[in-house]
């Protein structure tokens, strides 16, 4: 019926049921993935100990091992932002991302921002929507790959490749996900997570895809420090700016509440623990009390860190590094309200990639544990061949598998993707979420004998050797049929040439509105009359098209206050010999292009099965 | 070869990321303080609601926008009516429309005239529907005809979203505009007897080209009427000083009307309403310039000799709620401000000045007049409309009547 309301809920259950089907599936892959890297390592290492036994009788090459240990910064980078990805990737199996991400995540992140943005934005919520089951599944999987290649790949080339490919996908998320973070967004700020947390990732993913010997020294870690205190200065400088509501709290209930604070009274009212939410609450109401207060202490703080850092002095990099740790731990809480809550969060924000980078950076400069002399044999020493290290060093030969496995991983979210991507028409599964799937059946379907839209008497005689799919349709409708309209119009398109054996027919189901003249203008206004198989049918009198109406089932009646018409949203797919052999629920849901599109799919797809049976 | 990561390099470029860095931040500062919001505008609002009354021998009608009046959506419209000799006033939108009403009625009485008793309702295309139905009563709403916008094969035509953008004329004739095509101006229809019958009669486009010497240079089509055999059609003018009414006589469009006076002749001038009385025609002009509206009423009973009423001013604070017409040649106004407050004024005809009636109840939509003498305030509150009646003993607003409309509330969402 038009208009009860089908929207297709966040948690709606067709759909998160197929996701974590689809997740399963995948998982299972990843399971035999996992079984080849053991299995791989295993023949890797009973060659490795064959080979050291059959020459010397004893253990692999211990040459082979790197005497030089990973630089500490480089393996706290690796592995915090490994798990961090890993973690980012378990959020992304929550149950309300495949229909929550896009309208609660995407597209709200670009609300802001300027045209452009949201445009780009647009595209990507667009493939999302399109795809709900494809895409949250890529993402969990590309996220637990790359944090797995990080934290099974220390060394060399695949460790630097797992770094880049936590820069590319990185970006992605930013320019896609994130809008950039909001950077070119109003209201920009340090403490709601700017410039924003994938680009953190990205840097730490840049870092450690850096030469090694980039941290054979304290100068990355100088560069490093000088480029957080840069940035945090920026960002005090940001943060001092009149006029932006940072330095307003709110004084009365009457009175319009600041930036922060109206922040952290939407951050309170996020679902999560009730000892969270309080904190939040607390701080909000602090906030609002002394707003100017709070501001000012930021920007002291922001450019004190910044200052600190921009030194590239140990001693006062340290001060900083523990003022910085505390400020960023204490926005994770108290402002960010530790990012991931809510059922849609994606990651923790941009706080613990911020500490962490603040941390790597103090390590660089006081712990560039690779010294000159210990660095000069490893510069110096001759390259050896891929295929020799991997029969001499069980642990490159392990990294090696490892990363390989990682890939795999990867590729089990990205391929489906890409596939998907590629792919114009909508996921079924949003029609079958809305409306249900369509009921298989086999029964003589009613007769009728009415007029189409130019006055033409139409039978089901008329419509021999066809499929028809018939519907019932409210010519003066102002939401539901022109919905239902257009998928059906879609659907035609998807049929190809196999639409010369298809007719599309829809039944007024108006009491008032049943002259010919009707039902032709709602097909100008819907652009249905290039449609050559497509009849819209009525009565040469109302108690003609009733007798249509009951023969079908079709219910229509008249509402109260101005309302239009309450009439059946139900199509049957007539096989040729005029009987039912599908029934289908026809409600448009929430009426978006993906709904529209997974509609038209499912339709196409209907049809087809009946086209197919003999 | 150079060391990359030597001092000399590593202290020159960190200075440049940094510096870099500092001004990437004030640029995204640029972009961060770059939002203001704009001071709100002290110009007059001239709006034309939908919300009116008109009378016809069998009683009078109303319409008003009832439901969620922040939510088109879910905002219906209603189409109200209280027989003549009657209290009572009755809901007749679910008889009448069998459609959605989000996008308003727009409601053409062949007047109290005895003879003919004739009401027209348009149905304003609203969400995805884009066509028209046009319905009409001859016996007070006990049936109906209905009939479609359409012209020249192009039957998805929208109605235009002004009270008075239809008309009634002898003989069955009747007037209406349909909004701005895609390339041109909005068009005034003629049907000369069934209403899904029509035909163009002039564009914005014809009027402006005919229009230049008068120098209105029409950018809207907003009202329409027949004085006698005539069709007539008000415009606002692009130009200052001008005034948007126009006819054809002797099969060519002029200009009609008065000259404006001296005191709004750097106005900005809008023809609000035009109603047809008898062989003669009454107008609601609206004249607007920087912080000052004014309305005026102009009769003629032939076209050539117009008068013209004194200014009644529409302050910053106010705007218009609902116009229409009162029994004989008078025009109500009924003026609002964001405080919830009413002003109700009256014109009773030629030679008359405005008059102010006692300011009607709170969240009053429009005011109906009846022949009889009887005048009602129809107030909205979300499901509810009440009635308020003018005492003539007391001269204040009585309740007479609670109406509660059964609204279905998210049937237009989609």
């Amino acid at each position: 019926m038009p208009g009860m309301g089908t929207g297709l809920h966040t948690n709606n259950p067709v759909v998160v049921s197929a996701f974590h089907r689809e997740l399963i599936h995948q998982g299972l892959v990843v399971l035999v993935i996992l079984g080849l890297v053991w299995v791989a390592w295993r023949i890797s290492r009973a060659r490795q100990l064959r080979l050291a036994h059959s020459a010397n009788g004893g253990p692999a090459d211990p040459a082979a091992v790197p005497a030089d240990p990973e630089p500490t910064a480089r393996r706290l980078l690796r592995v915090s932002f490994g798990i961090t990805w890993i973690f980012d990737g378990v959020l992304q199996g929550q149950s309300s991302m495949p229909l929550g991400m896009a309208p609660e995540v995407i597209k709200p992140a670009a609300a802001a921002s300027p045209v452009w943005v949201q445009h780009l934005d647009n595209a990507a919520a667009t493939i999302w929507s399109y795809h709900p089951i494809a895409a949250p599944a890529a993402a969990v999987w590309i996220q637990i790959g790359i944090g797995l290649w990080l934290l099974v790949a220390p060394r060399g080339t695949w460790s630097r490749l797992a770094g880049l490919a936590s820069v590319g996908w990185g970006l992605v998320v930013w320019v896609f996900g994130e809008a950039f973070g909001g950077i070119f967004a109003p209201g920009l700020t340090w403490l709601f997570g700017a410039p924003g947390a994938v680009l953190l990732y990205c840097a730490a993913g840049a870092l450690i895809g850096l030469p090694e010997r980039s941290w054979a020294t304290e100068r990355l870690g100088q560069i490093l420090a000088r480029i957080m205190g840069s940035f945090f200065i920026g960002m005090a400088v940001l943060q001092a700016w009149p006029g932006r509501g940072f330095w307003q709290g709110q004084p009365s209930p009457q009175a319009t509440a600041g930036t922060l604070t109206s922040m952290l009274q939407q951050m309170a009212q996020t679902p999560q623990p009730h000892l969270l939410a309080s904190w939040v609450s607390a701080f909000a109401g602090f906030d609002a009390a002394h707003g100017w207060g709070v501001n000012f202490f930021v920007v002291v703080a922001l450019a004190a860190i910044g200052a600190a850092f921009l030194s590239a002095q140990p001693r006062l990099v340290l001060a900083g590094l523990v003022a910085g740790v505390a400020l960023c731990l204490a926005d994770w809480v108290l402002v960010e309200d530790l990012g991931f809550m809510g059922g849609v969060g994606t990651d923790p924000n941009s706080m613990i990639p911020m500490a962490l980078l603040l941390v790597a950076s103090y390590l660089a400069i006081t712990r560039h544990a690779i010294t000159s002399e210990t660095t000069a044999p490893i510069e110096g020493s001759p390259r050896r061949h891929w295929r020799e290290r991997l029969r001499a060093s069980p642990s490159y030969a392990f990294r090696s598998v490892a990363a390989l496995g990682a890939v795999g991983i990867i590729l089990v979210g990205a391929a489906p993707m890409a596939m998907a991507a590629t792919d114009p028409h909508a996921d079924p599964i949003l029609a079958q979420a809305a409306d249900g799937a369509p009921q298989a059946t086999n029964f003589p379907a009613p007769t009728f004998d009415l007029v189409d839209q130019y006055g033409r008497a139409v039978t089901p005689g008329s419509l021999a050797r066809k499929v028809v799919i018939v519907t019932g349709l409210d010519d003066v409708c102002v939401t539901q049929c022109p919905l239902i309209a257009q998928y059906l119009k879609a659907a035609d398109g998807l049929l190809g040439a196999d639409r010369r054996r298809v007719e599309f027919v829809a039944i007024d189901e108006n009491p008032r509105y049943i002259a010919p003249e009707y039902l032709e203008a709602f097909d100008q206004n819907e652009g249905l009359e290039q449609m050559s198989n497509w009849l819209y049918l009525t009565g040469r009198s109302l108690s003609q098209l009733q007798q249509a109406w009951r023969a079908f089932g079709f219910a229509v009646q008249l509402l109260p206050g101005g309302s239009m018409d309450l009439h059946s949203e139900i199509a049957y797919v007539i096989d040729p010999s005029w009987r039912v052999r599908f029934v289908m629920n026809t409600d448009p849901g929430p009426g978006t292009e993906a709904t529209q599109s997974s509609f038209s799919v499912a339709m196409a797809d209907t049809i087809r099965k009946v086209l197919a049976l003999p | 070869m150079k060391d990359p990561w030597s001092s000399r390099w590593t202290a020159r470029r960190s200075v440049a990321v940094a510096a870099g860095l500092v001004l990437g931040a004030l640029g995204l500062l640029a972009f961060g303080v770059g939002v203001s919001t704009g001071a709100p505008s002290t110009t007059p609002a001239l709006a034309t609601p939908l919300a009116t009354s008109v009378q016809t021998p069998e009683g009078d009608w109303a319409t008003v926008p009832m439901g969620h009046l922040d939510d088109p959506l879910n905002t219906f419209w209603q189409l109200l009516f209280r027989p003549s000799g009657t209290t009572l006033w009755s809901n007749k939108v679910e008889a009448a429309t069998a459609m959605a009403t989000n996008g308003g009625l727009v409601l053409a009485s062949s007047g109290a005239d005895p003879s003919r008793g004739l009401l027209v309702v348009g149905i304003r295309p609203s969400v995805k529907l884009g066509l028209t139905p046009i319905v009409a009563t001859t016996d007070a709403g006990v049936s109906w005809s209905n009939g479609l916008l359409a012209s020249n094969g192009q039957l998805d035509l929208r109605l235009a979203p002004r009270p008075d953008a239809l008309a009634l004329g002898a003989g069955g004739r009747a007037l209406a505009i349909v909004e701005r095509a895609k390339n041109g101006g909005d068009t005034v229809l003629e049907s000369t007897g069934a209403l899904s019958s029509w035909k163009p009669l002039v564009s914005e486009d014809v009027l402006r080209a005919k229009a230049a010497a008068r120098g209105c240079m029409p950018d809207a089509l907003t009202a329409v009427g027949y004085l006698g055999d005539t069709a007539v059609v008000g415009a606002s003018c692009r130009n200052p000083g001008a005034l948007g009414l126009f006819a054809e006589i002797s099969g060519r469009w002029q200009g009609i009307g008065p000259r404006l006076g001296p005191s709004i002749i750097d106005g900005r001038s809008e023809v609000l309403a035009l109603w047809t009385r008898g062989s003669g025609l009454t107008a609601l002009i609206g004249t607007s310039r920087a912080h000052l509206a004014e309305l005026r009423t102009f009769w003629t009973a032939n076209g050539t000799t117009w008068e013209v009423s004194r200014p009644l001013r529409v302050s910053a604070a106010q705007h218009v709620v609902s116009y229409g017409p009162t029994s004989g040649n008078g025009v109500f106004v009924l003026l609002g401000t964001p405080g919830g407050s009413a002003q109700l004024e009256v014109i009773n005809g030629p030679g008359s000045a405005w008059a102010h009636l006692p300011a009607p109840p709170a969240r009053t939509a429009t005011v109906a007049f009846s022949p009889d003498g009887a005048v009602d305030a129809l107030a909205v509150n979300d499901t509810v409309l009440t009635v308020w009646s003018l005492s003539s003993s007391s001269g204040g607003w009585t309740r007479s009547q609670v109406l509660h409309v059964a609204i279905q509330f998210g049937s237009s969402n989609p």
